[in-house]
């Protein structure tokens, strides 16, 4: 009968411990990947050539952090992975972006070089 | 048992027989449906993959995304948990995103580096003309003094 005292809280103690285990840990780690990769976003050209999906991805971290204030740490995890892969995406789009319009500016310098030594040369002759 | 007494547990009886068939039909109804944005993904993956472009331009993201797709699957079939399933098929759509914009990015600096070399080529090119004139206008000028010379 003693032993039935124990067992029974003992149970209830550790199914409550397992309860608050569902509820989770916070996603410190997550929502830090996601701060560092909104901030590089915002450090590269993204502000100028990916600014819609850096807003998405800002604004997704904004609503993690307040759903983390909340203590809603599966909904604070969630939002963090999807501004981690907005931030990244918007980086990437930028850099591709970025990259083009240097090969586009290369491409009217050559020109330009092109059509002067010729008309240097035409001069001379 | 009086007649009244008899028609309330019959009625309770009934009652309790449509509480316990609405209860099996919510359990049935409450068996999750695949997430749309599931097929989404996995869709998104599939045209990226066959995408020449993208899977030699962007191998690695495009195995990012890979891992991303198959990790929902896994966690559907595991869990049927609809709310995480369809955040991870998210942020898989988003991986195959990711690996497009790579694979745009490696196109884009292979041109420039072609361009890199055709704007050497062009400058070479200049340089060697200028070189060859100005022998031409050095020869010129000898064969000038020479004439002078001559005259003498």
């Amino acid at each position: 009968v003693a032993s039935k005292q124990v067992i029974i809280p003992l149970l209830v103690f550790c199914g409550a411990v397992g309860l608050s285990g569902c509820a989770g840990k916070p996603p410190t780690a997550t929502l830090s990947q996601a701060e560092l990769a909104v901030q590089q976003a915002d450090k590269s050209k993204a502000p100028e050539y990916a600014s819609l999906e850096l807003h998405t991805a800002r604004e997704q971290l904004a609503g993690a952090e307040q759903a983390m204030h909340n203590k809603d740490y599966q909904q604070a995890r969630r939002l963090a992975e999807r501004a981690l892969v907005n931030a990244q995406l918007a980086e990437t789009l930028a850099e591709a972006e970025q990259t083009r319009r240097a090969a586009t500016a290369l491409r009217h310098s050559i020109e330009a070089l092109r059509s002067e030594t010729e008309r240097q040369a035409s001069r001379r002759q | 048992m009086s007649r009244v007494t008899r028609e309330y547990v019959w009625s309770y009886l009934v009652m309790g027989a449509v509480v316990g068939a609405s209860l099996v039909g919510l359990s049935c109804s409450s068996v999750p449906m695949r997430p749309v944005e599931l097929d989404d993904a996995r869709m998104a993956y599939a045209q990226a993959q066959q995408d020449p472009q993208v899977a030699n331009n962007a191998p690695v993201a495009l195995r990012e995304a890979q891992e991303a797709v198959l990790r929902a699957e896994q966690v559907w079939d595991k869990e049927k948990d609809v709310r995480e399933v369809q955040n991870l098929a998210a942020v898989a759509k988003r991986r195959v995103e990711v690996a497009r914009a790579a694979a745009e990015k490696k196109q884009a600096e292979i041109a420039l580096a072609e361009l890199n070399a055709e704007r050497d080529r062009v400058l070479l090119d200049a340089r060697t003309r200028e070189a060859q004139r100005a022998e031409l206008e050095a020869q010129r000028h000898r064969q000038q003094v020479e004439a002078a010379k001559q005259l003498r």
